[in-house]
């Protein structure tokens, strides 16, 4: 805890209180502009937490939804004059929150401990085990080879997210009764298995058959772990769980060494990141190449489609990684309009926000989606299903894969 | 004063939840970009319609209870800093753009509107609102207002005033004005638009305002001018304005500054300058390199080391971005944690600048100060950037004592102790020690008067500006 008051020290002394971060923040206007909602103010926030805690050990401020309601797109950072990241000093803010130390009053968010509790018990955030597998039915893979596709089951959990959303509405007892009742019972997270949104778990599971079939067109030899394949443990590090996360990460890593894995090849931004740069910080094993599916499909030969998409940047793709892969691609296949906030400055769509505070994600989402629609492209083209769920408002947002496919039999976008 | 019964009124004005009570919702309010913390308020109001501002004001009219204002939180005087007992009145929430006329040259924006948000949208006409303070990501229509906000382009189209065709406002007793409206002139009386601009809040609140929109000129050019002694770079561009050239900006830098936009993005500069011109000449692309070559000659014959025209559009960007950024690049100068970065903002006649600059430099040796200069010297506005460590109460006087000389050195050169910042909390003393030194104390007695009319009962932004 030490080494983290310490960074977050570093992290808010540098800053002059100038308000540019709060200018491109999305979760202030999405909140109706409440400053603790806002980058400048979770900087305020750590400060006066970081004075309490040297004055008298502790700290009685109440800063859970302030700084779980961060959403660490990192959008503060492109624009800090003094390169201050509000949101790493939320993701420090977020590791005091979850070890309960430091702060009067617990203040995890009321599913945070289910999600941890499911995730290291069944390798999966809602406990879905085998359902993550289903989409892969009927396909043949590479059972020889040493390279795993691994969806890190982030586009089949959108649906289940979907539907949660909706029963739930932000209804924040709710959340906190039924994550009680399921940390407690685990065996209850079956209930969630039947809880998906039908539209979506199709769509997500069409985008991953479209990644099987763009790859093997271009001739990529790999296998799928199906039933074995595990979460990467994203949202318990994105919660601050730095320490199950460690545990967790160790034993996704020696599950691939098991599995006699060399490469990865990942699908979702999220993934990307974190097996690149957060699992070899914590995993001294973690040697594995990690790519990106689309770096692979040099060899394909993509037609126009004679039509004009915008692309929203994923936060993860563009900021973390700055991967432009998808927006080279995309030029081939027709015209592309970027939004007004594009490259360092894309905005987010919400989507981490989307099971927490799912109000202030939606807020987000629908600013974003109106950018979007402004440049009047008949399509936009998401390459992340957190992306895709948030900004899918009125059937014009469609999959990278999808567009690609599309192309590759050089039809209309679907 | 009783709190309870004003928090239920704002309650009821605005519903619950747009008025935040609780220390981890205040806390944010109580600073804005200066070094100023203020005190913490009774409670923070979030009005999204003139009508919910209309009846916030009114309840804190009949309690007596003191409102302070805020936009983006961006002034550099404390202006927007509250003082205890008082309500924090954010105009966030009043952020759309509401009408624009190409033909009639205005375009409407309420009050929380941030400027580069606005001018993204003019964009797609190809006009824009020309004030440009470094600012303008975060700083909202109302408060480039109440402050009169200045810019890069300001040598060329003028200060936030030139620009305001008319304004909503909220009086201080919660009564609704309109003053001036979408015609470009108008001459009726008292123009009460323009005194509530560089008013800070203290006259009324700014619920929308209709600007003034120019078009994006279509081509602009640059010329960098280095130099090595400072009165040759302070004669560019009186002589520049001689030769009837207006620059579309014109920026001075020193070499600490220059130093930190190396460090910080990338622009050089030749080892021996101690000095540097950016001279930006708009034109259109049939006689944008005449023009340029023009203004080179007679910048020539103000003996530069050295001078280079650039038109290329990415090498104009980084540099415009490197200027823009100035400020960013001297924090990471900072050599001590608890070192800032104190702005001083001065204005003289541009004739007037070379002379300033060498009184400037001695007053700078003279105290000590790590000081780096820069600014908008087309229209004679120089910027100190002090480096001290606000921590420290014997700095602080000493930085307070340095400011107080230089602005009355820019008095004593015909010129203003606030350029663009304004007076807020900062700048009191230095607004009295100008017009004791203009011998027109009158002006401070009248603006007292003023302020009586408007709020008899002191309550908006009280403290700010004078006492």
């Amino acid at each position: 805890m030490i080494s983290v008051l310490t960074a977050l020290e570093k992290e808010v002394t540098a800053c002059i209180n100038c308000g540019f971060c709060e200018a491109v923040c999305p979760t202030l206007p999405a909140s109706d502009y409440r400053a603790s909602m806002g980058a400048r103010g979770r900087i305020n926030l750590a400060k006066e937490f970081l004075e309490e805690v040297s004055r008298s050990g502790r700290s009685k401020l109440s800063v859970g939804d302030a700084f779980n309601s961060c959403l660490s797109c990192y959008a503060c950072l492109q624009v800090c004059p003094a390169g201050v990241n509000a949101g790493r000093a939320s993701d420090y803010m977020k590791q005091v929150i979850a070890s309960g130390q430091l702060l009067e009053k617990r203040q995890e968010h009321p599913i945070a401990r289910m999600i941890v509790e499911l995730t290291l018990r069944y390798r999966d955030p809602l406990g879905l085990g085998d359902k993550c597998a289903d989409w892969a039915n009927g396909i043949e893979f590479d059972n020889d080879s040493t390279t795993i596709l691994y969806t890190g089951h982030m586009y089949q959990l959108m649906a289940y997210n979907k539907k949660l959303r909706e029963l739930l509405n932000g209804n924040m007892e709710l959340m906190r009764i039924g994550s009680s009742l399921i940390t407690r019972a685990p065996a209850l997270a079956k209930i969630m298995r039947g809880l998906y949104d039908k539209e979506v778990k199709d769509k997500m599971e069409k985008y991953l058959r479209n990644v099987v079939t763009l790859l093997k067109a271009a001739g990529i030899k790999f296998r799928y772990l199906g039933v074995d394949e595990p979460y990467p443990g994203t949202l318990l590090l994105d919660m601050g769980y730095v320490n199950e996360f460690a545990n967790y990460a160790r034993q996704v890593t020696d599950l691939f060494h098991e599995k006699g894995v060399k490469r990865i090849i990942v699908i979702d931004p999220h993934t990307y990141d974190i097996l690149i740069n957060e699992y070899p910080k914590y995993v001294p094993s973690f040697d594995f190449e990690v790519v990106h599916y689309l770096d692979l499909l040099g060899s394909l030969q993509f037609k126009s489609l004679g039509d004009s998409v915008t692309y929203h940047e994923p936060c993860h793709l563009k900021r973390r990684m700055n991967y432009d892969k998808p927006l080279e691609l995309l030029s081939k296949v027709g015209q592309v309009k970027m939004p007004r906030h594009n490259g360092k400055n894309t905005m987010c769509c919400g989507g981490p926000d989307e099971a927490f505070y799912p109000r202030v994600s939606n807020n987000v989402a629908v600013l974003r989606f109106k950018e979007l629609k402004e440049t009047s492209a008949s399509k936009i083209v998401t390459a992340c299903p957190i992306c895709f769920v948030n900004l899918d408002m009125d059937g014009s947002v469609v999959d990278i894969s999808q567009v690609l496919v599309d192309s590759l039999m050089n039809q209309a976008p679907r | 004063m009783i709190y309870m019964p004003i928090i239920d009124e704002l309650r009821k004005a605005v519903g619950d939840n747009h008025v935040l009570t609780t220390r981890e919702d205040m806390l944010p309010y109580m600073r804005d970009a200066s070094y100023f913390i203020g005190e913490e308020p009774i409670a923070v109001v979030l009005p999204g319609s003139t009508e919910e501002l209309s009846r916030v004001v009114k309840a804190c009219y009949a309690n007596e209870v003191s409102m302070y204002v805020r936009g983006g939180g961006t002034s550099l005087t404390g202006s927007s800093v509250p003082m205890r007992g008082g309500v924090v009145i954010s105009m966030n929430r009043f952020d759309k753009i509401l009408e624009t006329s190409i033909p009639d040259r205005y375009v409407v924006a309420e009050a929380g509107v941030r400027l580069d948000t606005l001018n993204a949208y003019l964009s797609k006409f190809n006009y824009f609102y020309p004030p440009d303070p470094a600012s303008s990501l975060a700083a909202t229509v109302g408060g480039s207002l109440s402050t009169n906000a200045g810019g890069l382009r300001g040598v060329m189209y003028g200060a936030t005033k030139e620009w305001v065709l008319g304004m909503e406002v909220v009086l201080p007793t919660g009564e609704v004005a309109q003053f001036g409206g979408r015609v470009l002139k108008r001459s009726i009386g008292y123009d009460l638009t323009a005194l509530m601009i560089g008013s800070e809040g203290t006259l009324g609140i700014i619920t929308k305002a209709t600007l003034k929109i120019a078009p994006i000129p279509r081509r602009i050019g640059r010329i960098l001018v280095y130099y090595e002694s400072i009165d040759a770079a302070g004669r560019a561009v009186a002589k520049l304005k001689e030769a009837g050239i207006i620059p579309y900006i014109a920026e001075f830098m020193d070499r600490i500054s220059m130093e930190a936009a190396k460090k910080g993005k990338g622009v050089d500069y030749p080892q021996e300058a101690n000095y540097m011109l950016i001279i930006d000449i708009a034109s259109t692309e049939e006689s944008l390199q005449k023009d340029l070559e023009s203004a080179a000659e007679v910048l020539k014959s103000t003996s530069p080391m050295s001078l280079r025209i650039t038109t290329d559009p990415a090498e104009m960007e980084r540099i415009y971005l490197a200027r823009k950024g100035l400020y960013s690049s001297l924090l990471m100068e900072r050599t001590a944690p608890g070192e800032k970065v104190i702005i001083g903002d001065i204005v003289v006649p541009s004739t007037e600048v070379p002379a300033t600059l060498l009184d400037i430099d001695n007053a700078i040796r003279n105290y000590g100060f790590k000081v780096s200069l820069f600014g908008h010297i087309g229209d004679g506005n120089i910027h100190l950037n002090i480096f001290a460590d606000t921590s420290k109460e014997n700095e602080m006087r000493r930085v307070s004592s340095f400011l107080l000389e230089t602005g009355m050195i820019a008095v004593r050169h015909g010129g203003s102790v606030s350029a663009e910042h304004g007076i807020g909390l900062e700048k009191k003393q230095l607004l009295v020690e100008e017009f004791k030194a203009r011998g027109t104390l009158v002006n401070l007695e009248l603006m007292r008067q003023i302020k009586k009319v408007f709020d008899p009962k002191n309550l908006l932004n009280r403290g700010k500006l004078f006492d």
